[in-house]
C-alpha cells in the first residue's frame, strides 16, 4: 500500500482546506477506473456559466449505492434487533438456559461486522477490485487469530 | 464475576450510551470507568465495555450506510492494524494486575477528555467540477466524495496511510486493554492525519470499532471473561440509550454535551488514579 493510499500512483489531488488547489486530475483515474461522473464530464452535457465555467443549475445525481447497500442495511438492522431480543431473553430466561442465550447474543454481535466484511469482499471480487478484496481477506484472517489467542 | 444488580447495569448502560451518543464519544468510555468505580474488576469491566461498543457500532451502521458516508475500503485497510492491536491488548489485559488496568483506564479516560475538548476537524471544501459525482467511495482507491448539500459534493483522498496505521494499532491495543471503542483516536487520526472529512471519518470509525470489538470479544470469550447476564443487561440498556440519544441528539447542543462528558471523564480519571 502506498503512502497516499492511491496504489503507488502519483497523487495529484490536494483537497483539504489547507491545500485546496484546483487540479483537474482525479485520483481514481490513475487506476483506469471510469466512474459515471467522469463519463458525464467528458461528454460535456453539463450546463456551465459562460464567464466562470462553473457548473450551474444541476441537481444531485441519483445515488445508486443506496440501492446496492440495501441488503447490508437490512442485515445489520435484523442482527441488531436479534441481539437485543436475545439479550432480553437472557435476562428473562430461567438460570439454567441463560448462558446459552448469552453465548448466542455474543455470537450475533461478533458475526454482524464479520458478515459485513464478507459481503464487501464478495462485492469487491465481483467488480474486480482484487487489491481490496485481498485486504478484506487479510482482515478476516487477523480477526480469526482472536480464536487462538488466550 | 459482576455482582451489581441487573437493573443498575441496565440503567448505567442506558445513561452512559445516552450521554456517549450525545457527546459523540460512544458509551463505553464512560461505562467502563464507572463500572470499575462501582467495584467491578477491570478484567471483567472491559468485556462489558466492548459489548456496548459492538452494539453501538451495529446500531449506528444502517443510518451511516443510508447517508453514504462510510468508506469501507479505508475502514477495512486501517482495521488490519487496529484488530491486531485489539487482539494483543485483550490477550495482555487478562495477565496484568487490576491496579495497572485501572490506571491505564484513567489515562485513557483523560486522553478521551482532551480529545473531546480539542475536537476541531479539518474542513474539506466542495468542488464545482465534482457536482455530478456520485457520493461514496471510489472503487480501487482510498478516495471518495460525499454530499455536503443537494448541489455540493466534497471530494477527498486519504493520505499518509502508514502513519494512520500506526495510530490505529495504538487505538486497537487501548481498545483491547481498556474495553473501549477507541473512536476518540480513530476519528481524529483519519481526519487530521489522512485529511478525510470528519463526517466520513466518524462514520468509518463507527464501522471499524465494531470489527475491533468482534476480535476482542473472541479473545474475551476464550479467556472466560464475559459475564453473559451482565452483558445482556449492558446490551439492552445500551441499545435503548443509544436510540434515545440518536433521536434527541439534534435538539441538544453537541458542544455543551461534549463539555459535560469531558468534565465527567476528568473526574472519573482522577478518582481512578487516587483509588487505583
Amino acid at each position: 500500500m502506498s503512502d497516499d493510499g492511491s496504489g503507488g500512483a502519483p497523487h495529484r489531488d490536494e483537497i483539504s482546506e489547507v491545500e485546496a488547489e484546483a487540479d483537474a486530475q482525479l485520483p481514481g483515474r490513475d487506476h483506469g477506473l471510469a466512474r459515471p461522473a467522469d463519463l458525464d464530464r467528458s461528454s460535456e452535457t453539463v450546463p456551465r456559466d459562460d464567464t466562470s465555467g462553473d457548473v450551474i443549475g444541476v441537481g444531485p445525481a441519483p445515488n445508486h449505492r443506496r440501492g446496492r447497500q440495501r441488503f447490508l442495511i437490512v442485515y445489520l438492522r435484523v442482527t441488531l434487533i436479534g441481539a437485543f431480543l436475545i439479550g432480553v431473553a437472557e435476562l428473562l430466561l430461567p438460570t439454567e438456559t441463560q448462558d446459552e442465550a448469552g453465548v448466542v447474543m455474543v455470537a450475533v454481535l461478533i458475526a454482524a461486522p464479520l458478515g459485513r466484511i464478507v459481503w464487501l469482499l464478495v462485492r469487491w471480487l465481483r467488480i474486480g477490485d482484487w487489491r481490496f478484496a485481498l485486504v478484506g481477506a487479510v482482515l478476516l484472517g487477523v480477526v480469526a487469530t482472536g480464536l487462538i489467542v488466550r | 464475576m459482576v455482582d451489581l444488580p441487573i437493573a443498575l447495569l441496565i440503567g448505567l448502560s442506558f445513561v452512559t450510551a445516552l450521554i456517549g451518543t450525545l457527546g459523540g464519544l460512544g458509551g463505553a468510555i464512560l461505562l467502563v470507568p464507572v463500572l470499575v468505580l462501582l467495584g467491578v474488576e477491570p478484567q471483567f469491566a472491559a468485556p462489558l465495555g466492548i459489548l456496548s461498543v459492538a452494539a453501538g457500532s451495529l446500531a449506528a451502521a444502517p443510518r451511516h450506510l443510508d447517508d453514504g458516508v462510510v468508506h469501507h475500503r479505508l475502514g477495512v485497510t486501517l482495521e488490519i492494524a487496529a484488530t491486531a492491536g485489539a487482539v494483543a491488548g485483550a490477550a495482555v489485559g487478562g495477565l496484568i494486575s487490576s491496579t495497572v488496568l485501572s490506571r491505564t483506564l484513567a489515562v485513557v479516560a483523560l486522553l478521551a477528555a482532551i480529545s473531546g475538548v480539542r475536537r476541531r476537524g479539518l474542513r474539506n471544501l466542495p468542488r464545482a467540477e465534482f457536482s455530478l459525482e456520485e457520493p461514496g467511495e471510489w472503487p480501487g482507491t482510498l478516495s471518495g466524495a460525499y454530499r455536503l448539500s443537494p448541489t455540493e459534493i466534497v471530494p477527498y483522498a486519504a493520505k499518509r496511510v502508514p502513519t494512520a496505521l500506526a495510530a490505529m494499532l495504538v487505538s486497537g491495543v487501548i481498545s483491547g486493554l481498556a474495553g473501549i471503542g477507541g473512536g476518540f483516536i480513530k476519528t481524529p487520526a483519519m481526519n487530521q492525519i489522512m485529511t478525510v472529512p470528519v463526517r466520513v471519518a466518524a462514520a468509518t470509525s463507527t464501522f471499524t470499532v465494531g470489527i475491533t470489538a468482534a476480535a476482542s470479544l473472541l479473545v474475551f470469550s476464550g479467556q472466560g471473561r464475559i459475564d453473559y447476564r451482565a452483558g445482556a443487561a449492558i446490551i439492552v440498556g445500551g441499545v435503548l440509550g443509544g436510540s434515545v440519544g440518536a433521536r434527541f441528539g439534534r435538539s441538544l447542543h453537541p458542544d455543551l454535551t461534549r463539555r459535560l462528558l469531558t468534565v465527567m471523564l476528568v473526574i472519573i480519571s482522577v478518582i481512578l488514579v487516587v483509588t487505583g
